[in-house]
């Protein structure tokens, strides 16, 4: 299994790749995924600013449209279904009925108004974080204030998962040709078997490579080869900025 | 579906939730600093890679569709719960950026529903049965398997409760909701914990995690004690969810006016069937119906994608 589908995007010289590091792109990510996830109810007007300004991070990021509709549907069914229980859920003046089921006003404008916060936080993190590598987004988490050992662990696991990837894909053959037809119980003990046998060679593995990175003079912090891009914070401050006015005017919007 | 998405927290429940998991994993990076010292990073990175890898494996559950393994319980029971708790963290911070599975804004909730619930609280049922019943490969996958089960059920209840927080829906239906969704969930989670726990404990039993403090034999009872209350409490409102609410409406005297419960999919099928009966018709119809509809459109999604990423 290769590791570069995650990354395909990632090297384009883009509007946005020349005028912001990883880092930065991270903190554009994280405003513009609050913005959205946080915009109160009924702000309207600023959502559909915001929907502007996620559409044109598509052009500036030189993502095709495709790919992130792609991305964003793969991710649908997870907020799609929880939110189309609400029109039956939220009390209210009936808009239409369906058989046995109500449909009410108040419940299908949350409906359509959760369904597109959740598109617009999905695009935008999709839009940003698929511009950049996964190596740089991880030591660009290294500056979030998150504990060493969280973010150590997500980049030895992403350094280390394509191999245990292999494993299994490897027990997975050897166990299908030798063990035939199999009955449902016994083939999920065999696939738990293989489980328990990747989980043990992990640990296994785990102890010869702390070995191996003492022996490199490991200094509990896991080094990188690639320089910080030296680039001012101009463009990514104005772009969380203006993420972060749409969210006022939203805020402003529902107060008046 | 223990993911929860960008757009369905209040900021305030956002808020809270993210101070909590943060405090805990403050608190779970410093018990596994003082435990692991030195190799915490390889093991839990491996740990983090297994768990991700561990995902990718199928089993099949019942009409073509299969699920997988989710991990939180089973990494505890192996590294312990706050090295559990740290890798799950990360596996939810990398499905939350990279795979746009859980929103950014819910990350708290969803740290602390699924390594908060899963390897923390998991890992302390888990702890509390072996007091219980003793050594032996048999009697600690039986206990990670029952373990998981709750923690499981929990996650969801944990889930429907912020939810319910955060006006999305009345609590009691959001737990409801959660609550029967994770219970069947759990089973597929519970049984293959259990089977890869059985099988680490015959192949090389020292592996497994073996807490340092032992807690006092009263307190395990307690402690199970109180999960079990809690366990019998979410039922008992699953149970009665739609009577409850009816009350409460005939009581505020809406019941005619604003209610549209009579319209909701659960008064609908209560309608046919009296009582408990219909209650657990509709509990059950209703996840199916969404079990259905969630496989349908992975399923479609899958075909659509396919061609191109192969």
């Amino acid at each position: 299994m290769g590791f570069a589908h995650l990354d395909r995007y990632a090297g384009r010289h883009s509007w946005l790749n020349q005028r912001t590091t990883p880092q930065q792109r991270l903190w554009i990510a994280l405003a513009a995924a609050f913005a959205a996830g946080l915009m109160p109810p009924g702000a309207w007007l600023s959502l559909a600013a915001l929907a502007i300004l996620v559409a044109l991070g598509l052009p500036a990021a030189d993502l095709p449209g495709r790919v992130l509709a792609r991305r964003v549907a793969r991710a649908l069914p997870f907020f799609l279904l929880p939110a189309l229980t609400l029109p039956f859920s939220i009390p209210g003046p009936v808009l239409a009925e369906i058989g046995p089921f109500n449909l009410s006003g108040p419940g299908t404008l949350r409906a359509a108004e959760i369904i597109l916060r959740a598109t617009l936080a999905v695009s935008a993190v999709t839009i940003v974080i698929s511009t950049t590598r996964v190596t740089d987004l991880l030591s660009a988490l290294d500056t979030l204030p998150l504990p060493n050992l969280v973010t150590s662990s997500l980049a030895l696991g992403y350094r280390y998962v394509y191999l245990l990837n292999d494993e299994l894909d490897r027990t997975g053959r050897a166990l299908r040709s030798r063990a035939g037809r199999a009955g449902k119980l016994r083939l999920w003990r065999a696939r738990a078997a293989t489980l328990a046998h990747m989980f043990l060679r992990a640990h296994d593995r785990g102890t010869r490579i702390h070995a191996a990175m003492l022996s490199r003079g490991y200094q509990h912090r896991l080094p990188t080869l690639r320089p910080p891009a030296n680039l001012t914070a101009t463009w990514s401050l104005t772009i969380v900025a203006v993420i972060a006015l749409v969210w006022l005017a939203g805020l402003i919007e529902v107060s008046t | 579906m223990a993911h929860i998405p960008d757009g369905f927290l209040t900021a305030s429940v956002a808020a809270g939730t993210f101070a909590a998991a943060a405090a805990l994993t403050a608190y779970a990076a410093r018990k596994t600093r003082d435990g692991l010292d030195d190799r915490a990073a390889p093991t839990l990175g491996l740990a983090t890679a297994a768990v991700f890898a561990a995902q990718t494996v199928n089993f099949p559950v019942a009409a073509g569709t299969s699920g997988h393994l989710l991990g939180g319980t089973l990494v505890a029971v192996l590294f312990g719960p706050w090295a559990g708790f740290l890798v799950m963290t990360a596996v939810v911070i990398a499905q939350a950026l990279i795979f746009a599975d859980g929103g950014l804004t819910a990350l708290g909730a969803n740290v602390l529903n699924i390594a908060g619930m899963g390897a923390v609280v998991g890992y302390g049922i888990y702890y509390a049965l072996t007091e219980l019943t003793g050594a032996g490969s048999r009697r600690h996958a039986v206990a990670a398997a029952i373990a998981t089960y709750f923690a499981t059920v929990l996650t969801g209840a944990a889930a429907g409760f912020e939810l319910g927080l955060s006006g999305i829906a009345p609590t009691r239906i959001a737990l409801t909701a959660m609550v029967s969704f994770h219970a069947l969930l759990g089973l597929a989670e519970a049984l293959i914990t259990g089977l890869v726990v059985f099988a680490l404990a015959r192949k090389r039993p020292n592996l497994l995690f073996v807490s340092e403090t032992a807690l006092p034999r009263t307190l395990v009872l307690v402690g199970l004690g109180a999960v079990a209350c809690l366990a019998g409490l979410l039922s008992l409102i699953a149970s009665t969810a739609p009577d409850a609410l009816e009350r409460v409406a005939m009581d505020l005297g809406f019941a005619d006016a604003g209610s549209n419960w009579e319209g909701a999919p659960l008064a609908a099928y209560r309608t046919w069937l009296p009582g408990i009966a219909g209650t657990v018709t509709a509990v059950v119809l209703g996840i199916a119906l969404l079990f259905a509809g969630v496989a349908a459109m992975a399923r479609a999604l899958t075909r659509l994608r396919q061609p191109r990423e192969s």
